[in-house]
Formats: structure tokens, C-alpha cells, sequence
């Protein structure tokens, strides 16, 4: 039955949808503000994959961790240190000014690469192992594998460390924590440096599998916001619960109705989980619905 | 301030219309609905015949009568955009909905089945307020950000259902023949297209006037107080948002009519239609009347003259400027051109006292 | 179906058995009273009794767990909040919520407009209310302009354009100076005089004895006393509930 090949690619999709959604999630809990333009992040990832890959001959789980991710981070430190920070309590502007993000950044990457689609060669591109009878490609095993650590390890973060301690008084209540000596500014740019990073590292590490458009964020954010909503606003495990329920209701849509469907399928989970329980499976109520 | 004269004449007068509009301009009107009525439709019939007289112009300058004509045209789909969004604080990202839905009736009725064109912008308005109807109460519950988003998947979907789908002509759209074309002639549009931004701004001045505009104000600033006041938020914002539904998809339906060709992406792109005729709106002065009006009049045409002249440059210049536009505008300029006008005369008004 | 209290006046609001309970809790537990046509009553209660909630079931702000609700013999139960205010019923909230960006005058007409749709009607009637409540000379002043006090009087304007019948005032007196204070009083005094009902929560017992004709007290959301004010301020049961706070106990 081809049931559980369709089961696992959406289960591999949905690792890379969680990872992205990580992110998301995270600027949302700690700093209020929904990023538009963090499937940019994404692209840009995979694009420093590529050019890591090309000029350097690194591959993409070496340039990940040694490029993209610093490069990625001090980017989105500035980006919230500029254009975030001073918009803090204006929805409507935080909204205009993510999007511009979105459109600035989708279109310098249109006139970088004059719209060319990009391919990043690496040794593990067309590989693939055998588990359990099914033949798994390696990349997309890797990049679920590595989702579910790194959510467990960021939710292990948040719970013990000092700094994810930090993180969560400041979600809780920003007053209280200036109060605690805690700098909320700082923590703030630190978060937002992170998502960023998280969703570049995401997409270094997809660059095998996926080639690169100028307009392939959105393709990622898109279903980013749907985990988001269907995990719960805030909730890191959520996020990973989620993602992987967006991916296999995904592949199993695309299996038995349409693949060109896709955006189809993650509107109706958005709206579904909206009218049914806007708080998504762990997220707290009342932070999406207004009464 | 108003001094102490002025109110003995408020509160001795009586309940006559036009006194009461004379003594409120003694009070100061600080909102654009409180201005008399007079003045009200004098300026505008003021603005639309301006207008005529640019266009009357133009004539003969086929290129600068074209950037004119759907320079106006844009300046409607603002102003339209402008009563959920602007008035009733509700950003909507999913404007390209109702613009596809009118302007898919139309090509699709006209080109498939014969119908008059005009005929067809009726069908497609009432498809979008039925779209609307059905969409607001899912979406109407969330909050602001998530309202966007909302909305923002709603036209990914309506694009990727309008390319699957074949009778919609698939990614390839639909072109109107020219044989059933009956008006080709670019004056002519341009005046029919000023007749649409008449209607608009018209529907606007009465919604800002009247009852809608204030409920839509006070459910903006305060769900609780609105409500206490017998206004219901949701019937409020479903209201604003059909309004609005309806006169975009009519000015979709009349763009697609000009240009004679529809394919997806010219319909329900985020770029071109879905965030940019909000940025119209907040150029001009996001929540105004006049505002939504001149960003469209000045941003359209500007931007689709820069984007003809720098043909050379990379793809995507341009749209990369609109980016920088956005985040700048976001950032330094909220209040638009008209916000800070009014601001100027305000800051005037206070120090002549 | 008209109740008639011990005066024998119409009844115009009648609480029935109204709990409303959050997980275990119970913020408010079978609360019941009347209020006739023209009287003034006063919600009191040490701070946390539930009368804020009360008011938030009254006004349809909050579901009811349990119990109902009628107005001039309708039961509203479960009617929303704007139904229930085009009914005539107003009110005020502790935090006060002025629209900021609109005039004194708009404000007004906001709460007008359910009773009087067209503009000029509104523009009257908001005019006429203004007046009443002193804000006339403040009519064209952004309502975010105001003082504490002007604020609270444009809560009142509002909440009265609207052809209202019954007025609830949730600590209209709170954060008010003695002048101002006074002031409300006799405000709420001349509402009654031309015909209001008026449900008011307060603190201030002093207030509380000069207007209400009927008291309700409240204590961790039940009723422990109703009546006439001074017997019930008075009895020793309201005095231990509200024992600790000495500031409450004006003499």
C-alpha cells in the first residue's frame, strides 16, 4: 500500500514546516509580533547554502551551522533592533513594515539570481536508506530528525536554562520583568536574531532537497502560520505537533484529492482550527480570538 | 478651545440642520465627518471635476492618459479598501479576493457565455458580498494580526484554486476578444473609471457621516464601549466589509474590462494588488477620506511610470522599492500625506487660540 | 407579566438566581433582586464580592452560568450586549472607556444612534445630553482630552443618549475628588428626578445612603443583605464583612 510512503513525506514535510514554525512561534510568545516576512529567512538560507556550496564547496550541514546561522542571526538582530523595536505597540504598522521585509526581500533575491532556480549539489542529494522496507531519502529524514531534537532541545532551553527563563517572564509580563533586572530590549533582539537563524538553518539544511526560487518563503511561511495557529500560539511543542499534522494532512490531500491543492488544505486547517478551538491543541485562549 | 460666545450660541439655538452644522464649525471639528455637509459634497464635487478637467488634458497622450485613468481607478479601489480598513481598523490582505471575483465574472460571463459586461459587474458584485457574508464571522473573531493572516491565506487560495482550476483558464487566464470589446478608446475609460471613484468616495463620505462610520470608529478603538452602546461589533464590521467587498469587485470587474486580459497573478497578487492598495491607503493617509484618494492618484501612476522607464533594470526593482516604501512609510510616516496635513492645520487651529 | 415590589411601582429589572462560575469558582452565586421604576440601587461589597461581574451578567459583557434575567417583563437572558442596550438599558465601566479618537460630542452620538439613526437626530440628542451633563462647553474636545472627571461624565452621556431607560453605574465615584463626587451625586440625583432607574455599584457608603432607596450586598458573589440602606449598612453581618477596611465605614 502506498499508505506509508504518503504518511512519512508528510511526515518529513512537516519536520521542515515545525522547524519554521519554531521560529515563528517564538517571536510570537516572547515579543508579540508577527513576522510576514520569516519564510524570507528560509529562502535565504537555502540561497547561503548555495553560494557556500559554490564558492567554498561546503556543504550544506557544515555552511548551516558555520554561515548561514551567525550571518542569519546578527541580520535579524538588526532588522528587530530597526525596524521592529520602535514599532512595538502598533499592530497595524508592525504588519505593513514585515511585509515590506517580505516584498524588499523576495525581490532582491528576484534580481540576484534574475529569477534562475538553484540547485545545491551535495553527497547526500539523491541518497537514500532503507528502513523498515521503505526507502527513505536521507535529507528529509535528516532534517525531521533534527527538528524533533531541536524542539526538544529549545523546549528544554525555555524550562531550565536561565536565559529560557528569561525568555518566558518577558512573554508573561514585560513590566514585571524590566522590574527583574531582566533587559527586555536585549532579549528581545536576541530572540528575533534567533527565529531568523532557526529558519535559515532550516533552510540550509532542506537546500538538498528543495531548489531555491526567488519566491519559495512563502511556500514556507504560509504553512508556518497554519502550524503555528494549530499548535497553539507560544507553544514550542506545538509547533512540532502541528507541523507534522499540517504535513501529513498535506500529503495525504495531495495523495487522494489534489497536490495542487496544497494551499487549499492548510486554509481549511487554519480556519477549522479557528472556529473550532482558536487556542490550537496547547496554546492559551484568548491570545488569537478578541472576546 | 471654544470660547465661551460660541457655546451660548450652541446651546441657545434650536434643532435646525444647518445651524447645527454652522455652530459645530465653531466647535472645532476635529473629524472629517463633522464638517458640515455643504462643505462635505462641495469638495467633493470639487476634487471629481478637477479631475475631469486632468483627464480632459491628457488627451491625446495615450500613455499619460492611461497611467491617469488607472491612477483613478486605484485611487477607488483605496478609498474602498479604506472603509474596512481604514475606518473600521480591520486590515484586510484579502482584497484581491474580491477584485479576482469581479473581475473573473466578468471576463469568464462575457467571454464564455455572451453577457453584457455591465451585467456581469452586478454577478460579480453580489459574488463577493456573498463571499464576504460567509467569511466574516470565521474571521471576523480574530484579532488584528490574525485577521491578516486570515485573510492573506484566503487570497494564497483563491490563486491557487484560480490556476487549478480549468474553467477559470487555469494559469493561462482568460483574454476577451477583440471583437467584444465595445469600449477601447482610453478617454472614455478614464471617465468611466472617475465615475467609479465618484461613486466610491461618495459611498465613503455618507459611511463616515452616518451611523456605519461611528459604530465602525468605536468598535476599532473599543469592542466593550461599542457594544454597551448598542452597536454589535460583528454586524458593524460584516456591514463595512460587503461594502467594500462589493465596490472592489466592481472595480475589478471594469479593470479587467479595460484591459481585455486576466491571468492569476495580474488578479491576486500580494505585490500588486493584495498589500498595495493598503499601501495606498496609508501613503495617502490611512482612516481619511481624502487620504486613500490621493495615494492612489500620486503612488499608482508613479510607480507604473518607474517601473516603464527602468525597464533595464533587474526584474524586481521596482518591487523591491515598493518593500522599501512599505517598511519607510511604516516606520516615519504613518499619519500619510493627508494625516499630516490635517495635523499641521490642527497644530494651527490650537496655537491661533 | 409586571412584578411589583413592596412600593408597588413596576418592576423594571428582575435578577433571578444569576450565577456565573469560572472552572469551581463561583464569582457570582444565585444572586437575586429587583429593581422597581424610578429607584435608585446600589450593588455594594467588599473589594472581590462579584459586583463588578454582576454588572458584566446585567449587561450581557459575560455569559450566566445559571439563572435569568428580565427586563421590563423580557427575559434577556441571552440576549448580547448591544441587544440589550438598544433595549435601553446603559452602562458605565469602572475603567472608563472613551472612544479617543472621536470628539465629546461623537462619543455621544454613538450611544445616541441606536435610538436616533439619523445624523442630525444624533447630533441633537447627544447635544441635549451634553448639556445635562455639563460637557456642552467641552463638545468638540477629543474625548482622549479629558480629565478623569470629564471622562466619566462622557461614560454617563453616553450611556444615557440612547433613550435609556435603566443607567448602571459600575464606581462612577472612584478616583473622584469630594467636589466631584458631589456633583455626581446630584447628577444621578436629577437623572432619577426626571424618571431613571439606576443600578449603581459603589464604595462609598456615604453615597450609597444619600441616593439608594434599595441596597444589595454582596460577599464573595452571594447576597448576604438587602434592604433598605440604613438597616442593612448598619447590621452586623455587612459590618464583619467589610471589617479591615475602616475606610469604608463612614459614620
Amino acid at each position: 500500500m502506498d499508505l506509508p510512503i504518503v504518511v512519512v513525506a508528510g511526515l518529513f514535510t512537516g519536520g521542515i514546516y515545525a522547524l519554521v514554525a519554531v521560529g515563528l512561534n517564538l517571536v510570537f510568545g516572547v515579543i508579540r509580533v508577527v513576522n510576514f516576512a520569516h519564510g524570507e529567512f528560509v529562502m535565504f538560507g537555502m540561497y547561503g547554502a548555495y553560494v557556500a556550496s559554490l564558492w567554498w564547496g561546503l556543504g550544506p550541514y557544515i555552511s548551516s551551522w558555520l554561515i548561514v546561522v551567525p550571518v542569519t542571526f546578527v541580520l535579524g538582530v538588526l532588522i528587530q533592533k530597526f525596524v521592529i523595536q520602535p514599532l512595538l505597540r502598533q499592530h497595524l504598522m508592525q504588519i505593513f513594515a514585515t511585509f515590506g521585509l517580505l516584498i524588499l526581500f523576495q525581490n532582491i533575491a528576484l534580481a540576484a539570481t534574475r529569477g534562475e532556480t538553484l540547485t545545491v549539489k551535495s553527497s547526500s542529494s539523491s541518497s537514500s536508506i532503507e528502513v523498515f522496507g521503505l526507502s527513505l531519502d536521507v535529507t528529509r529524514l535528516i532534517v525531521l530528525i533534527v527538528a524533533v531534537i531541536f524542539t526538544g532541545a529549545i523546549m528544554l532551553f525555555l524550562r531550565t536554562s536561565i536565559y529560557g527563563v528569561a525568555m518566558r517572564a518577558v512573554s508573561q509580563d514585560r513590566a514585571t520583568a524590566t522590574l527583574m533586572g531582566i533587559n527586555v530590549n536585549r532579549t528581545y533582539a536576541v530572540v528575533f536574531g534567533a527565529s531568523t537563524a532557526i529558519a535559515a538553518f532550516a533552510g540550509a539544511l532542506i537546500s538538498p532537497a528543495y531548489s531555491v526560487t526567488p519566491t519559495i518563503g512563502l511556500s514556507f511561511a504560509l504553512p508556518a502560520f497554519a502550524v503555528v495557529i494549530l499548535g497553539g500560539l507560544g507553544s514550542v511543542g506545538g509547533s512540532l505537533v502541528g507541523g507534522l499534522i499540517v504535513g501529513v494532512v498535506e500529503a495525504l490531500s495531495g495523495y487522494y484529492i489534489d497536490p495542487a491543492l496544497k494551499q487549499a488544505v492548510w486554509f481549511v486547517l487554519f480556519l477549522a482550527v479557528l472556529i473550532i478551538r482558536p487556542a490550537g491543541l496547547f496554546g492559551q485562549r484568548g491570545d488569537v480570538e478578541m472576546d | 478651545m471654544t470660547k465661551p460666545e460660541q457655546v451660548q450660541a450652541g446651546e441657545e439655538r434650536t434643532c435646525a440642520s444647518a445651524k447645527s452644522g454652522l455652530s459645530l464649525k465653531k466647535l472645532k471639528p476635529s473629524h472629517a465627518s463633522m464638517v458640515s455637509a455643504r462643505t462635505a459634497w462641495a469638495s467633493y464635487v470639487g476634487a471629481l471635476v478637477a479631475l475631469a478637467v486632468v483627464l480632459v488634458l491628457l488627451k491625446g497622450d495615450e500613455y499619460f492618459l492611461g497611467l491617469a485613468a488607472v491612477g483613478i481607478l486605484f485611487a477607488a479601489l483605496a478609498c474602498a479598501w479604506n472603509i474596512i480598513g481604514g475606518f473600521g481598523g480591520q486590515f484586510s490582505l484579502g482584497h484581491a479576493v474580491f477584485f479576482g471575483v469581479g473581475a473573473y465574472s466578468v471576463c469568464l460571463l462575457r467571454v464564455n457565455h455572451g453577457w453584457s459586461p455591465w451585467l456581469a459587474l452586478v454577478v460579480g458584485a453580489v459574488l463577493s458580498a456573498i463571499v464576504a457574508l460567509l467569511l466574516a464571522w470565521p474571521l471576523f473573531r480574530l484579532s488584528g494580526v490574525f485577521f491578516a493572516i486570515g485573510t492573506m491565506v484566503l487570497a494564497e487560495v483563491a490563486f491557487a484554486l484560480s490556476i487549478y482550476f480549468e474553467w477559470t483558464g487555469g494559469a493561462a487566464g482568460v483574454t476577451i476578444p477583440f471583437a467584444m470589446r465595445t469600449i477601447n478608446d482610453t478617454f472614455t475609460w478614464g471617465v468611466i473609471f472617475l465615475g467609479f471613484l465618484a461613486a466610491c468616495l461618495a459611498v465613503s463620505i455618507l459611511v463616515v457621516r452616518g451611523r456605519l462610520g461611528y459604530y465602525l470608529v468605536a468598535v476599532k478603538e473599543n469592542h466593550e464601549a461599542a457594544s454597551a452602546a448598542g452597536a454589535s461589533p460583528l454586524a458593524v464590521k460584516t456591514i463595512g466589509l460587503v461594502i467594500s467587498a462589493v465596490l472592489t469587485a466592481i472595480g475589478g470587474g471594469l479593470f479587467i474590462m479595460y484591459l481585455g486580459f486576466l491571468d492569476p497573478p495580474s488578479v491576486f497578487s500580494l505585490v500588486d494588488v493584495g498589500v498595495f492598495i493598503p499601501l495606498l491607503a496609508l501613503v495617502g493617509g490611512i482612516g481619511t477620506i481624502v487620504g486613500p484618494v490621493l495615494g492612489g492618484l500620486l503612488l499608482q501612476p508613479a510607480q507604473a511610470y518607474f517601473r516603464g522607464e527602468f525597464a533595464d533594470l533587474p526584474p524586481g526593482t521596482s518591487q523591491a522599492f515598493i518593500g522599501v516604501l512599505l517598511i519607510v512609510v511604516a516606520l516615519y510616516f504613518q499619519d500619510g500625506i493627508w494625516g499630516k496635513v490635517k495635523n499641521f492645520m490642527r497644530k494651527k487651529r490650537d496655537r491661533r487660540d | 407579566m409586571i412584578g411589583v415590589t413592596e412600593q408597588g411601582a413596576a418592576t423594571l429589572l428582575e435578577v433571578k438566581g444569576v450565577s456565573r462560575r469560572f472552572g469551581g469558582l463561583s464569582a457570582v452565586d444565585d444572586v437575586s433582586f429587583k429593581t422597581a421604576k424610578g429607584e435608585v440601587v446600589a450593588i455594594v461589597g467588599p473589594n472581590g464580592a462579584g459586583k463588578t461581574t454582576l454588572f458584566n451578567l446585567l449587561s450581557g459583557h459575560l455569559p450566566l452560568s445559571s439563572g435569568e434575567i428580565e427586563f421590563d417583563g423580557q427575559t434577556i437572558t441571552n440576549l448580547p450586549a448591544h441587544r440589550r442596550a438598544r433595549l435601553g438599558m446603559g452602562r458605565t465601566f469602572q475603567i472608563v472607556h472613551p472612544i479617543p479618537s472621536l470628539t465629546v460630542l461623537e462619543n455621544t452620538m454613538v450611544g445616541a444612534f441606536h435610538a436616533y439613526p439619523k445624523r442630525n437626530q444624533a447630533i441633537k440628542r447627544a447635544e441635549e445630553c451634553l448639556e445635562r451633563l455639563g460637557l456642552m462647553s467641552q463638545a468638540g474636545m477629543l474625548a482622549g482630552n479629558l480629565t478623569l472627571g470629564g471622562r466619566k461624565r462622557l461614560e454617563v452621556a453616553r450611556a444615557v443618549a440612547g433613550n435609556t431607560r435603566l443607567l448602571m453605574l459600575d464606581e462612577v465615584m472612584a478616583g473622584l475628588n469630594p467636589t466631584e463626587t458631589e456633583e455626581a451625586v446630584q447628577m444621578i440625583a436629577s437623572l432619577q428626578a426626571d424618571g431613571m432607574t439606576v443600578v449603581v455599584v459603589e464604595h462609598d457608603l456615604k453615597v450609597v445612603r444619600a441616593l439608594a432607596a434599595h441596597v444589595v450586598v454582596l460577599d464573595h458573589g452571594a447576597v448576604i443583605a438587602a434592604g433598605e440602606p440604613n438597616e442593612v449598612l448598619d447590621s452586623p453581618q455587612v459590618v464583619e464583612a467589610y471589617l479591615g477596611t475602616k475606610r469604608s465605614r463612614h459614620e
